[in-house]
C-alpha cells in the first residue's frame, strides 16, 4: 500500500473512507428525479468571467451547473529546444482535492491525465499555432467543484477558449461544447432492455442523476463561428440515427454557449479598457 | 526620480492591471522590470507602494464562505489580488493504536501552476511545502481544531479532517491569505452526526443532523517584509517579496496572544533595535488582526 511515502505533503492516515450515510427514509426521494425546473432542451445557466487571475496572461472562470473551473493561460512563452516550427500547447487539468465526491487524494487520482488529453485534442484545432514558432502556450485548469466528467470537459473547453482569447493568442474561432444524453422513457430503471422499444428522450446538459440513468451520452466540441466540429466523444449504446440527432442537438446547443462566451470576452475587454473606442481616453 | 513621480498617478488609479504590458508608459514598464529595487525605493520615498497604497497600508480583504457544495466547509479569500480557495472534507478512519482518542487534522497548501508564472505543474514545490508545514504547526500548536474533538468511537472510528488550500492567483503574502481561508472554512464546516455500529463495525452518518466543529483558538496571521533595512512593509505583493530580504510573520489569537512569531533573514532596520522593530510590527499586527477578525465574523451568515 505505502509504496512511496509522500514527503511533500502533510500526511494523513493510510486509509480513510468517505462518510457512509444512512439509507433514505422514504423511497420516493430515491426514484428518478425530475430535472430541476427546466425543459429537456434547456441548459443550466452559465457564469463566465475573464481576467480574474492577474498573474496570468489570460484567464477565465466558469460556473456551469455543478462545475466550477478556474483557468489561466501563460504564454506564448519561449520554449526550450528542440526547434519547433509550430507552437506547442501544454494543457493540464487539476482537481482540487475537495472538488468531488469522494475526495480526490493527491497522487492516487489518475483521472486528470486522460481528461487533459481529451481537452487538448478538442482545443488544438481552435488555435493558430503556426503563428507561434519556438513558443509554447501553457493552459492550466483547476477544478474547484465538479459533478460529472463530461460536464467538466464541456465547461473546461469553454473556459479554456475564453482564457486563450483573453490572453490575446490568435485563434481560428472560439471552441465551445455541449453534452447530450439519451434516456429511455417509460421503462423501469431495472429493466435494462429498454433501448429497443422505448422512446428515448434526449436531454441537454444532463445532471449527475440523469447521466447515470442514461443509455448514452455525447460530448461535442465545436467552433460555432466556423460551423466546424473539433471533437466528438460518445459513450454508451444508441442507434446511429439517434447518435446523429444527439450530435445535431449538441452543436445547436453549443451555439448558445458561444453567445455567452463572446459576451463574456467583450465585457472583459471593456473592463480593461480595450476594444470599445469610447473607452480609450 | 522623475520617472517615479510621473508613474505615480497612474499607479494610484490603476487597481489590478499592473502586470499587463498593454499600458502606454513603456519606459516605466521597462524600468520596473530592469531595476525593480530602485523602482520600489522611489515609490517608498514618496510614501507609496507600487500598487498605489500607502507604505503602511494593507490590501483589501474579502471572504466568501460555503460556495463549494462538494466540500463540508469552504471559503474563498481575496487579499488584494491574491486569491485562495479552501475546501474541507471529512472522512472516517480508524485511529492509530498509540492515540485511540485522537482524530486526524491534515492541512495542505497547494500553489499550483495556475496561480503564478513562477510555479511549475507537478507535486508541491518548496514554497508550498513550507507553507503547509507552517500551517500545520500553527493549527497543532494553537489547538485550533483539537484532534480529541474528532472522535466518533474511541479506538474504533474517528474523523479525518482534510484541509486543502488551493491558490488561484498568487500576488504575494500567500500565508496570511491561506490562514484566513482555513479559519473561515473551519467555521463553515458542518459534519454529519455519526454513529459507530459495533455489530457491523461501520460508521453511519445522519442525513439530517449535523454539527459545527469544536474550535479552539483562531489565529490570524500578519506578515511584513523589510526593504533596504529602512522600510517595514506590511502585506508584500509578489512583485515586492523578492526584494525583501527579511520577513516577519506574527499570528495572533482572539486575546492578542501570539500563536506564531517568525522572523526570517538577517537584518533589521537601521537605527532601531530588533526588539523595537518587532514591537512596532506587533502593534500593527494587533490592529490588523482585529480588522481581519471583524471581516471573518461578518463572513459567516
Amino acid at each position: 500500500m505505502a509504496t512511496a511515502f509522500d514527503r511533500r505533503r502533510i500526511p494523513g492516515p493510510e486509509i480513510s473512507i468517505p462518510p457512509i450515510y444512512e439509507p433514505l427514509s422514504n423511497e420516493n426521494e430515491a426514484g428518478p428525479s425530475k430535472r430541476s425546473g427546466r425543459s429537456n432542451d434547456e441548459a443550466r445557466p452559465i457564469f463566465l468571467k475573464t481576467g480574474l487571475i492577474s498573474q496570468a496572461n489570460g484567464s477565465g472562470y466558469i460556473e456551469s451547473g455543478g462545475v466550477k473551473i478556474a483557468c489561466s493561460v501563460y504564454g506564448p512563452r519561449p520554449k526550450a529546444p528542440p526547434y519547433t516550427p509550430q507552437g506547442t500547447l501544454n494543457l493540464e487539468i487539476k482537481f482540487a482535492p475537495f472538488a468531488s465526491n469522494p475526495r480526490r487524494a493527491p497522487l492516487r487520482d489518475t483521472e486528470p491525465l486522460p481528461l487533459s488529453h481529451l481537452l487538448t485534442q478538442s482545443l488544438l484545432p481552435t488555435i493558430q499555432l503556426h503563428l507561434l514558432p519556438k513558443s509554447s502556450i501553457d493552459v492550466f485548469l483547476v477544478v474547484l467543484e465538479s459533478d460529472t466528467t463530461t460536464n467538466v470537459l464541456s465547461a473546461g473547453l469553454t473556459v479554456a477558449s475564453a482564457a486563450i482569447a483573453d490572453a490575446g493568442i490568435e485563434m481560428y474561432a472560439l471552441g465551445t461544447s455541449a453534452v447530450i444524453s439519451s434516456t429511455c422513457s417509460d421503462t423501469s430503471p431495472g429493466d435494462g432492455t429498454g433501448s429497443g422499444n422505448g422512446e428515448s428522450i434526449l436531454v441537454l446538459d444532463p445532471e449527475e442523476e440523469e447521466e447515470r440513468n442514461s443509455t448514452g451520452k455525447v460530448l461535442v466540441g465545436s467552433m460555432p463561428a466556423l460551423g466546424k466540429v473539433t471533437s466528438i466523444w460518445f459513450e454508451g449504446e444508441n442507434g446511429i440515427d439517434e447518435v446523429s440527432e444527439m450530435i445535431e442537438k449538441a452543436i445547436a446547443a453549443s451555439r448558445d454557449t458561444h453567445t455567452i462566451l463572446a459576451q463574456a470576452l467583450l465585457e472583459g475587454a471593456e473592463e480593461r479598457g480595450i476594444g470599445g473606442d469610447e473607452e480609450v481616453a | 526620480m522623475a520617472l517615479a513621480t510621473s508613474q505615480q498617478p497612474t499607479a494610484e488609479s490603476s487597481t489590478s492591471a499592473v502586470p499587463s504590458s498593454s499600458s502606454g508608459s513603456t519606459s516605466a514598464e521597462v524600468f520596473k522590470r530592469l531595476h525593480p529595487s530602485q523602482y520600489l525605493s522611489r515609490f517608498l520615498s514618496k510614501g507609496y507602494r507600487p500598487d498605489g497604497r500607502k507604505v503602511r497600508a494593507w490590501r483589501d480583504v474579502s471572504i466568501n464562505v460555503g460556495s463549494i457544495s462538494t466540500a463540508h466547509g469552504s471559503s474563498l479569500v481575496r487579499m488584494g489580488d491574491t486569491t485562495m480557495v479552501c475546501g474541507i472534507k471529512a472522512e472516517v478512519a480508524e485511529p492509530s493504536a498509540q492515540s485511540p482518542n485522537q482524530g486526524y487534522v491534515v492541512p495542505n497548501i497547494d500553489l499550483p501552476a495556475i496561480c503564478s508564472p513562477n510555479f511549475k505543474p507537478g507535486p508541491p514545490g518548496d514554497e508550498a511545502q513550507t507553507y503547509s508545514n507552517w500551517l500545520n504547526d500553527l493549527i497543532v500548536s494553537s489547538r485550533t481544531l483539537p484532534p480529541s474533538s474528532l472522535v466518533i468511537s474511541p479506538g474504533k472510528a474517528v474523523w479525518v479532517v482534510y484541509i486543502d488550500v488551493v491558490c488561484i492567483n498568487f500576488d504575494g503574502n500567500a500565508f496570511d491569505a491561506a490562514v484566513l481561508a482555513v479559519m473561515a472554512a473551519l467555521r463553515n464546516v458542518r459534519l454529519p452526526k455519526a454513529k459507530y455500529d459495533e455489530e457491523t463495525s461501520r460508521t453511519i452518518c445522519s442525513r439530517t443532523e449535523n454539527h459545527p466543529l469544536t474550535l479552539g483558538r483562531i489565529p490570524l496571521s500578519c506578515s511584513f517584509g523589510i526593504f533596504d533595512s529602512t522600510h517595514v512593509l506590511p502585506d508584500p505583493t509578489s512583485y515586492e517579496s523578492p526584494l525583501l530580504p527579511t520577513s516577519i510573520t506574527i499570528a495572533l489569537d482572539e486575546e492578542n496572544e501570539a500563536c506564531l512569531v517568525r522572523q526570517e533573514g538577517l537584518g533589521g532596520v537601521v537605527g532601531k533595535s530588533g526588539e523595537r522593530v518587532l514591537g512596532e510590527a506587533w502593534t500593527i499586527a494587533e490592529e490588523r488582526s482585529k480588522e481581519l477578525r471583524r471581516i471573518l465574523e461578518e463572513s459567516a451568515i
